[in-house]
């Protein structure tokens, strides 16, 4: 196992999360509650009155990104991910899991630590280590095993 | 107030794209330990939020004067059999909940078909909930509160 140091950008790692902290405690302040982007999506499936707006408003700047990143000149690259199939099957433990759970790596990860809440550390640990298990039995068993 | 949640979402979308987050190979090189960056992210967006959050509550209102409603989030069952299904699908779709959307924006096609699960995986968890909630012990299913 090595670890790819030409791939880790400590400075620009910090300035990331520094914004991803910034934005976070802006929606906070705008809005008034801790959101993450399943519960953000998940509610529009419930939706109630004056609570649609802002969802969906931040729904299409999430959307929209890409656009900015394009106008700053770096587009993002496109890597080939899981076939359809899989993809879909891995949506439904994402969508389904993250209800059960009551959020996902915004909500949980950065909003609920953030606020200091035990359950979200809980969580987090758990969906942490879940992905670490499953990766590494993939790439490192799965992979070898079947030749590729 | 509405382009102000767009502008927001724009920029959380905007620094997902970039730091890797909506990048399968990211995902991967996360969850086997090869590529650190990630984790930098996500613990800088912490302890930025955290102190953000706290001084947010400490106000006690929003920028448009609005009472601060942050609830804690409970501890239940669901935390962790929902992350650690969460986690793997993580894990085989290279996406959480806010890459996903991400990833429809930078134009990958494929990332639609985890969409659609995850919308289904959300639907089936809101039509077999009060079956779960005994059993999780889960909180009441509210509406329209900007939980996870």
């Amino acid at each position: 196992m090595t670890i790819d140091w030409a791939a880790f950008t400590p400075y620009a790692s910090l300035f990331g999360g520094v914004l991803i902290g910034i934005s976070a405690a802006m929606l906070v302040l705008l809005n008034g509650r801790v959101a993450g982007v399943s519960g953000i999506v998940g509610s529009l499936l419930r939706p109630t009155a004056g609570d649609v707006a802002w969802r969906v408003a931040f729904i299409v700047g999430l959307l929209s990104a890409t656009l900015l990143a394009t106008i700053v000149g770096r587009p993002p690259t496109i890597t080939v991910s899981a076939g359809y199939p899989l993809l879909i099957v891995a949506g439904l433990l994402v969508g389904f899991g993250t209800r059960l759970a009551g959020g996902c790596t915004s909500g949980h990860g950065i909003f609920g630590l953030a606020n200091l809440e035990r359950p979200s550390l809980i969580t987090t640990i758990t969906f942490m280590a879940a992905g670490i298990v499953t990766t590494q039995i993939v790439y490192r068993v799965i992979f070898p095993l079947a030749g590729l | 107030m509405t382009a102000v949640y767009v502008a927001l979402g724009t920029i959380f979308g905007f620094i997902l794209s970039r730091s890797g987050a909506a990048d399968y190979d990211f995902i991967q090189g996360m969850f086997l330990f090869t590529n650190l960056q990630l984790y930098g992210i996500i613990g800088a967006a912490v302890l930025v939020g955290a102190p953000g959050i706290w001084w947010i509550k400490q106000r006690g209102r929003t920028l448009t004067g609005r009472k601060i409603e942050i609830e804690l989030k409970p501890l239940h069952g669901g935390n962790i059999t929902g992350g650690v299904l969460f986690g793997i699908g993580w894990s085989l779709a290279g996406m959480c909940p806010g890459p996903i959307l991400v990833n429809i924006g930078e134009g990958k096609i494929y990332a639609l078909a985890a969409f659609a699960g995850a919308l289904a995986g959300a639907g089936v968890f809101g039509t077999i909930y009060q079956r779960l909630q005994r059993p999780f012990a889960l909180p009441a299913l509210k509406v329209g509160t900007g939980e996870g």
